[in-house]
């Protein structure tokens, strides 16, 4: 009789462990490491966002100019270009990891508005250009 | 109180040891972040790994043989009814092949994916036109879809002087100096490709000294057994070419001249099957070889030479699609014989589609289907793909690559299945493992594809003469 209460109460005991072992599982994978994601990276994305427009913004107008641009500039917009696809990269591994697009885009614009943050001057002005 | 203390030391024990996992968990991911970021330390890693460098830059030489090549290349006078050249399946523009599925070569018309057979008939060639390029390297072991040309293995790492297996076995000519001269002599002698029918002539629209003649290269006895036949054939050419002295063509003391300066010392009496054969491989070698492809560059260490998508590109060529298995080494082929569950397209060697690849050389039925693994350089200028020229797209090639499988329920039209059991059999068992890739990662291995392109290897100005000795060059495009 005595150990089959014993029994009754170790079972107890594993079945809290094992549901709260699932539960704080549940919550980090679901609050905790999606808000460490965004924390850790959305300030990187919006780096490459950013490079990735600038990117883009040389590489359609020096086209439509026809200037003829040296080795140099010409890695410097691909190189632009590129962060397009690593944001494209950064972007999907956080879907994957459950951040939300909306959490993310709001993110991003903050990021945006905040001009603590540095972003990659890798193109500066027109004048490096002629 | 005993009870909850056990509960609140069982909730920090359960939460510490999630929050653990969960940590390794975020550090994982935190790698795969930098990765993206990085992905040129993950690529140093793969060329370490699989010891790759870029294709060696060697200084080229417009030689007398280059010169004495380039002219045998698109001479028409190697053909039986002078209207075929090496060069009307193996064009520049169209990345040293021809742009067409199943090349044609005697009683065609036209150039690249123009040409078509004259009157209407069928083209009985079974095979896609192979490109040409680095052919010369040490690494190629093999020539033809089947390898029926190839150097002997067993000799190759111990001699000096390798020797070729070809289908002439030893009446290959003598004093063969290399295994693209050794291939040289077979288009030129297969009826369909150079050789033509016997009792055929040459056309009318040729000028008056080439128009309407015989073709005696093919009008030779049939009871000369296949290797004298090709000798004699391959005299014959040497005598069209540069005649004897009581011939008078134009032509001849031209050529005579080429032979003379590309062989210092060698009379036109004695200009053999070999002399011809060298000259041609000397100018391939020259004229189809990469040398600055982006991806070389990136090897020799300027990490902009190519495209971020390109990276992902190589990064999977090198790992999860697992195409480095085959295509490996500095021209990405191995020279090694597989199937990949091509379904039969076009007249194959039956008129049904039939190609039993690798089969037709050792009898063996393990080889039936198998044909050698396509080197990838300037792959994005050879379309169409497979050794049938079934695949238009490289899109579609890397599917069949990734799914060999792909037509193993799909019926013909008489109800049968498209690949028969034993065509499934000789699958290679590489593509037992199940391989997913997604249409962004099939793009990034297309862009890395593209950056194995070396454009400025095809330069026309180089490769194509103003005219040959005959003057027949300018006939080939009627």
């Amino acid at each position: 009789m005595k150990f089959k209460i014993i029994n009754q109460i170790n079972l107890r005991l594993i079945i809290f462990f094992v549901g709260t072992f699932i539960l704080s599982m549940l919550i980090s994978r679901i609050f905790v490491i999606p808000s460490l994601i965004l924390n850790n990276y959305s300030e990187r994305y919006t780096e490459l966002l950013v490079s990735c427009e600038q990117g883009k913004f040389f590489n359609n107008n020096l086209f439509y100019l026809n200037i003829p641009l040296n080795i140099n500039i010409n890695r410097n917009i691909d190189n632009s270009l590129n962060d397009c696809l690593k944001a494209e990269s950064f972007k999907s591994n956080m879907n994957n990891y459950r951040v939300s697009e909306q959490r993310l885009s709001h993110l991003t614009i903050t990021s945006l508005q905040d001009l603590r943050i540095p972003t990659l001057q890798k193109i500066n002005t027109f004048s490096e250009i002629e | 109180m005993i009870l909850s203390n056990r509960y609140i030391a069982i909730i920090v024990f359960a939460s510490l040891l999630s929050f653990g996992l969960e940590y390794l968990y975020f550090m994982k991911i935190h790698s795969e972040f930098d990765k993206i970021d990085n992905i040129d330390l993950i690529l140093s890693e793969i060329i370490t790994n699989n010891n790759l460098e870029a294709l060696e830059t060697r200084k080229v030489y417009l030689d007398d043989k280059f010169i004495l090549g380039r002219a045998l290349f698109h001479e028409p006078l190697l053909s039986g009814t002078r209207d075929v050249a090496c060069v009307t399946c193996h064009l520049p523009q169209f990345g040293s092949s021809d742009g067409l599925s199943a090349s044609i070569g005697n009683g065609g018309r036209k150039l690249g994916q123009s040409r078509k057979m004259e009157n209407g008939s069928i083209n009985l060639q079974p095979r896609n036109s192979l490109d040409l390029f680095n052919r010369d390297h040490n690494s190629v072991t093999s020539l033809f879809w089947d390898g029926s040309v190839e150097v002997s293995r067993e000799l190759l790492e111990n001699s000096n002087n390798p020797t070729f297996h070809t289908p002439l076995g030893s009446s290959l000519p003598n004093n063969i100096e290399n295994l693209m001269a050794a291939q040289s002599i077979f288009p030129i002698t297969r009826h369909d490709e150079m050789l033509g029918n016997p009792g055929s002539i040459s056309p009318n629209f040729l000028p008056s000294e080439h128009a309407n003649k015989d073709n005696e290269l093919a009008n030779l006895s049939s009871s000369l057994n296949y290797n004298e036949k090709l000798n004699k054939v391959m005299n014959l050419i040497i005598y069209r070419l540069v005649g004897n002295e009581n011939t008078k063509h134009f032509w001849h003391t031209e050529y005579r001249d080429l032979f003379a300066n590309a062989y210092p010392g060698l009379e036109s009496k004695d200009i053999t099957a070999a002399h011809l054969m060298n000259a041609l491989s000397r100018y391939e070698e020259v004229a189809f070889a990469t040398r600055d492809t982006p991806w070389d560059k990136y090897l020799n260490g300027d990490i902009s030479a190519i495209s971020f998508d390109a990276k992902l590109g190589a990064k999977l060529f090198y790992s999860k699609a697992r195409c480095s298995s085959c295509h490996s080494g500095e021209l990405f082929s191995d020279f090694n014989f597989y199937s990949i569950g091509v379904p039969k397209f076009g007249f194959g060697f039956d008129g049904n589609g039939e190609d039993l690849g690798r089969y037709y050389v050792t009898k063996n039925n393990k080889d039936k289907n198998k044909f050698r693994t396509s080197p990838l350089r300037n792959v994005m200028l050879t379309s169409p793909y497979f050794h049938n020229g079934s695949v238009t797209d490289i899109d579609n090639v890397i599917k069949q690559h990734i799914n060999p499988y792909l037509y193993s329920k799909k019926y013909k039209d008489d109800g049968s299945f498209v690949l028969t059991n034993a065509e499934l059999q000789n699958i290679n068992s590489i593509y037992k493992i199940k391989l997913i890739l997604t249409d962004q990662e099939i793009s990034n291995l297309k862009v890395f594809l593209t950056s194995l392109t070396d454009n400025g290897s095809l330069s026309k100005e180089t490769l194509t003469p103003n005219n040959v000795p005959s003057g027949l060059f300018k006939y080939l495009d009627r």
